[in-house]
């Protein structure tokens, strides 16, 4: 349930910023094409419903992820994690200023928010928020890229269709950023154009490239006809930092509550793998977060998600009895049709005490292999993955 | 093995906080002779007080030079012209007073200038950091700071993103190679590189992407200049970063290839990027300056690039100085291994940081060269022996390949405890080394050690912005004594080389010359053990007489005379002892040749014996019966070897024309296995005795041949009892030996009385003596 709920609020997600990245690398072609393509790439997301949905997707995935670090055991995590995590929770602090001045921009200002108009702002008024704004760029298509990936790693068609794939995930932002930049350098150029024109005669022609800085998001002077008042402007400030600090707070709160809920764990466990390799540390880590921590190469390819069972492992002794299995861990082993010895080690959290295990799969695993009968298989009967499963 | 494997063990500290050195040396050099020849360069406009190491423009390095190539600005370019214009202009005239004490004038007002500076810079620097940024505003307004960082940041991910599209494609691959086992030094070594490879690709894609879609837009000059920079110094980094993972493989102890232990292999890796990215920061910044400095009048920018310029270097050293300490204490894990440790050893923190503080003071007060040339120097010795620490390890590891289960077991081990991997390690060594190892690890050290005094010698030049190639054009004392130095340093290091590896490999082959055992004909070996002593003579002689000729061309003495006068001499010379020379050539093509062995029994012409000695000149033979003699090898043309593989002997038997030919044949055949059956003989008979059957008749007889093949000089004992075993078979199966006799025909039909009866058989005895040949018996021995 919680997984597909991420999923799902993920993809709705990553379509967006997938057709508002596409947009915007249209101004590799030219400038002005990104506005006139605008309306097309973004119709189905101003409607009530496109937006309330967007919205919803957004929040829910928020929440999910709150609760992934709250059950975090460890923050030690491989690369892949680290970047995904990292950069999950950057986005809402990095991208609600985006957000909020453009719904402010819309509905209490009542300025349509162009793209020349944003491009003079990005680039020359205020490029911080340019810079802002390159940044979500690359940390929301990060995150947004490894979640798909993760998914689709385990579809049997995937290993195929990944080669072509690999140039297109890499060459959406890439054309969009490269769209930013020549929109911006656009935007300058009007801009030099506009002052000249100014500065030789006094009435300038109000084109959308305006040379007063139009700046909805906090300080600048007002532009359009409306004629907001500075309070407006307070309070559209005030609640773009009111709210990143609350989200500061939430996570601070989750990570408090998350170091409260590992304080009670104590002890070490020692485990002792099936070629000799021998590690020691702290409880209240997954079996594979303890392979990770101590650098020992372990296959998991849907990386720690229960979802794959490449990471499954032979009890082959234990000084304690461990945790029953959980509900996922539970599934997992039910697909596989594993014997009562094997546990998933991305679920399974040993005791105190000394375990010794036998990795039934090869780290050095591939996608294509776990779907061409698995060479790597030690076990031959219960090698079985769940591949679709879930 | 074991005490070769020990000495690594215990200064595996030392190796490896050295290891860090050698990157350390590098930057520090490179900064500070870039951010130096800078605040020269910008102090030298004010002051129009100039140095003879204005001239910037040596290839130092590859990061130096791609440093250069940025500041390829027009502009720059221009002033630094000019700079090197003026420069040019008091430097003839000291070349041609070219003394000692000109020099030394040179550096203390260099030293003179640079105080004053310092000791405004003091009083001002309070004032810098402002002054700075105001001329940071004037150059660049904050929008278009900000726009430089987009730009930047731009760059970056699609440099990232296209290295990331690479990676995707060989992932598997890569990790393949990761997580597989090599045994063999080779293999460990091929996987090395083969990922150092793979990561080097990386950064090359991502120098592609980011560079590359840097160069799709316009840019101003300023801007261009910076964000390559930027780009440059991201890119050297992660160049350094491949680098030194690849050489510590922190993660992967069974690909590492230094002796070091994952901790302190992940210890030295970090150190080496924290001062990787101080000293490019560092590098980064002094250039930032230059750039936007340039078109500003006055001294107080200068001031204020000197200021910077010595904070930062001062992080620099406080961070060498603190690595060194760090890497230090991870190396002291064992008491006992303290009260093993001697000298050097012992001291290196010590030592290795007061390198660093004076390198350093000697950077503030603006003695560049000194500076250069004590790092150079004082680096020398500890890189040195490092380089040859890492040579023995990589030979004792090459030596053992090790069982992937002993690699995993030592692998598993060091998570749990360094130390305990560590005497797995040395005891697993306990096989061996090999001879041939033990030479090539000599020569190997010898090489490292040759081209470190080289690179060394270069860096010296370079420091001093001395052009190597063109020094025989200056006359200053110091530079003439600078190429003596050098080329006798290189003369010598050279023929060094040669001998040790020609001596080495001599020395191998005379100890594997095991002399033959008493009775033993010699093998092959015996003529090595004969020319090697000679060829090593003749090497070293030459060698020597090579180096001081060399030495003496260095020094200016004119050695075409002597040359001449030797060559004269040699003629002379040559000609008295044309016979002498022609022995002792023709007696290496003989030797060569394996023509005989000491031993061995030869005829030459008409002269039998064994051979005795051999000397360079002749050839000494004893004769069986006790002469010997004495052959020169210019007088030999051909030569008998009588020892070779083996000998043929043949035997003949008269029998009366009725003898039965089979039974011959049968006991012959029963007489062979019984002489090889013999225990003294036996082993020696290649082929027993064998009938050849009737080989010819003769008058009164059959004569009947028999052979057999034996060893040589076992022939003579196996014929003796061939001859006796035959004479008694015959004897006891009634074959009798034919005599000569003669039957005469006697006509008359009387019956002879006893008188004539012997007058007859007289007769005939005469007969048949005179048909006898008379031949000598044969000369055997």
């Amino acid at each position: 349930m919680e997984r597909n709920l991420r999923i799902v609020s993920g993809l709705i997600l990553y379509l967006f910023v997938v057709g508002h990245l596409l947009n915007l690398a249209l101004g590799v072609i030219s400038a002005g094409l990104i506005d006139e393509a605008r309306p097309i790439f973004m119709y189905l997301w101003t409607s009530r419903i496109g937006s309330l949905v967007l919205m919803t997707s957004f929040l829910v995935h928020m929440v999910l992820g709150f609760r992934t670090l709250y059950l975090r055991n460890t923050l030690n995590l491989p690369p892949y994690d680290l970047a995904q995590f990292a950069s999950g929770f950057l986005i809402p602090p990095l991208l609600f200023p985006h957000v909020w001045g453009i719904v402010s921009m819309e509905d209490i200002l009542h300025i349509t928010p162009t793209y020349p108009r944003l491009m003079q702002l990005f680039w020359i008024d205020s490029p911080l928020e340019g810079l802002r704004q390159v940044l979500v760029v690359v940390v929301v298509w990060i995150h947004g890229s490894i979640g798909i990936f993760t998914w689709l790693n385990l579809k049997p068609w995937w290993s195929r269709v990944a080669p072509m794939v690999y140039p297109l995930i890499v060459m959406v932002p890439v054309l969009a950023l490269l769209g930013f930049v020549e929109g911006g350098n656009q935007a300058i150029r009007d801009y030099e154009a506009a002052i000249n024109s100014e500065a030789s005669q006094p009435q300038a022609g109000n084109d959308g490239y305006s040379a007063e800085p139009a700046n909805p998001y906090g300080q600048a002077a007002p532009a359009e006809s409306a004629q907001p008042t500075a309070a407006t402007y307070e309070f559209i400030y005030k609640v773009k930092w009111w709210s990143i600090l609350a989200y500061l707070a939430a996570l601070a709160g989750v990570l408090v509550a998350r170091a409260i809920r590992l304080s009670g764990k104590s002890g070490n466990v020692e485990i002792t793998y099936e070629d000799g390799t021998r590690i020691s540390a702290p409880v209240g880590h997954t079996f594979l977060e303890l392979s990770h921590l101590n650098h020992v190469p372990h296959a998991n390819l849907c990386r720690g998600r229960g979802r794959c069972g490449t990471c499954r492992v032979r009890i082959l002794a234990a000084s304690a009895p461990l945790p029953e299995p959980n509900s996922v861990e539970q599934t997992a082993l039910k697909i596989t049709r594993s014997g009562p010895d094997v546990r998933l080690a991305c679920q399974c959290v040993p005791g105190a005490g000394t375990i010794e295990i036998e990795r039934l799969f090869e780290a050095g695993l591939s996608h294509r292999e776990l779907h061409d009968g698995h060479p790597e298989t030690k076990e031959a009967p219960s090698g079985q993955t769940i591949g679709e499963g879930v | 093995m074991a005490q070769a494997f020990s000495p690594i063990t215990r200064c595996t500290g030392f190796v490896s906080s050295l290891i860090v050195l050698v990157f350390m040396a590098g930057f520090l050099l490179l900064s500070v002779q870039l951010s130096s020849a800078q605040s020269e360069a910008t102090s030298g406009a004010a002051t129009s007080e100039t140095s003879p190491s204005l001239d910037i423009s040596q290839p130092g390095s590859q990061e130096l030079r791609d440093l250069l190539r940025l500041l390829d600005n027009p502009e720059i370019r221009k002033w630094l012209e000019e700079g090197a214009r003026e420069a040019a202009g008091p430097l003839p005239a000291t070349a041609d007073a070219g003394s000692w004490r000109d020099d030394l004038q040179r550096l203390t007002e260099t030293m003179h200038n640079r105080l004053t500076v310092l000791n405004a810079l003091w009083s001002n620097i309070s004032a810098a950091p402002q002054m700075i940024a105001d001329a940071w505003q004037s150059q660049l307004s904050n929008t278009e700071t900000l726009q430089t960082v987009i730009y930047a940041v731009i760059f970056l991910f699609i440099g990232a993103a296209i290295e990331w599209l690479y990676n995707q494609y060989i992932k598997y691959r890569a990790m393949q190679i990761e997580f597989a086992n090599p045994h063999t030094l080779g293999a460990k070594a091929r996987s090395m590189l083969s990922l150092y490879a793979y990561s080097m690709g990386s950064v090359l894609f991502f120098a592609v992407g980011s560079i590359g879609a840097f160069l799709g837009f316009e840019w101003s000059p300023l801007i261009k200049g910076i964000v390559l920079d930027f780009l440059i110094l991201v890119l050297i980094l992660r160049i350094v970063y491949a680098t030194s993972k690849a050489l510590f493989a922190p993660r992967l102890p069974q690909m590492r290839l230094v002796p070091l232990k994952r901790r302190r292999a992940s210890k030295a890796h970090r150190w080496v990027m924290i001062l990787a990215f101080a000293a490019g920061l560092s590098v980064f910044i002094s250039s930032l300056f230059a750039r936007s400095f340039v078109l500003m009048e006055g001294t107080v920018p200068s001031q204020a690039a000197l200021s910077v310029a010595v904070l930062l270097n001062s992080i620099l050293t406080v961070l060498f100085l603190a690595a060194i300490w760090s890497m230090a204490s991870s190396a002291q894990v064992r008491p006992q291994d303290q009260v093993r440790r001697r000298g050097l050893s012992n001291h290196w923190p010590t030592y290795l940081s007061m390198l660093a503080v004076i390198s350093f003071f000697l950077w503030l007060i603006d003695a560049g060269g000194l500076m250069g040339t004590v790092l150079v120097l004082g680096l020398l010795l500890p890189v040195m022996k490092l380089t040859g620490a890492w040579i023995n390890y990589l030979f004792d590891l090459g030596s053992r390949p090790l069982s992937g289960q002993s690699t995993a077991l030592v692998a598993g081990l060091e998570v749990v405890n360094d130390a305990t991997s560590e005497t797995v390690a040395s005891s697993m060594a306990e096989e061996p080394a090999s001879h041939s190892n033990l030479i090539y690890r000599s020569v190997c050290r010898r090489i490292a050690r040759f081209v470190l005094i080289i690179l060394s010698g270069l860096a010296l030049a370079w420091v001093w912005g001395i052009n190597l190639f063109d020094l025989s054009g200056e006359k200053t004392f110091s530079g003439t004594l600078f190429d003596i130095l050098v080329n006798t340093l290189f003369a010598v290091l050279l023929a060094d080389l040669t001998w040790h590896w020609a001596k080495s490999t001599i020395d191998r082959r005379l100890a594997e010359y095991v002399p033959p055992a008493d009775g033993h004909a010699p093998g092959p070996e015996a003529r090595m053990a004969t020319l090697l002593p000679l060829l090593r003579i003749i090497l070293m002689v030459t060698l020597m007489m090579v180096v001081a000729l060399s030495i003496l061309t260095s020094l200016g003495v004119n050695i075409g005379p002597l040359l001449a006068g030797a060559g004269v001499l040699g003629i002379a010379v040559g000609f008295g002892t044309q016979a002498l020379v022609r022995d002792v050539v023709s007696g290496i093509f003989f030797l060569i040749d394996d023509a005989f062995r000491i031993g061995e029994y030869i005829e030459i012409e008409n002269l039998r014996g064994t051979v005795e000695s051999i000397s360079i000149r002749s050839l000494r033979v004893r004769h069986h019966r006790g002469m010997v003699h004495t052959i020169p090898f210019g007088e030999l043309k051909s030569l008998t070897n009588y020892s070779r593989d083996w000998v043929i002997m043949k035997l003949e038997f008269r029998v009366p024309f009725d003898t039965d030919l089979a039974l011959v044949k049968k006991l012959v055949k029963k007489i062979g296995v019984e002489l090889q059956e013999n225990e003294i003989y036996g082993k020696s008979i290649l082929q027993t005795l064998k009938s050849q059957g009737v080989r010819r008749m003769e008058e009164f007889n059959m004569v009947v041949g028999v052979k057999f093949m034996a060893k040589p000089g076992e022939q003579w004992l196996i014929r003796r009892d061939a001859y006796q075993k035959v004479r008694d078979a015959f004897s006891a199966n009634g074959i009798l030996f034919a005599e000569r006799n003669v039957k005469v025909e006697v006509l008359s039909n009387q019956p002879m009385d006893e008188a004539t009866r012997q007058a007859v058989v007289g007769a005939a005895q005469n007969a048949v003596e005179r048909n006898v040949p008379k031949t000598p018996p044969p000369d055997e021995p």
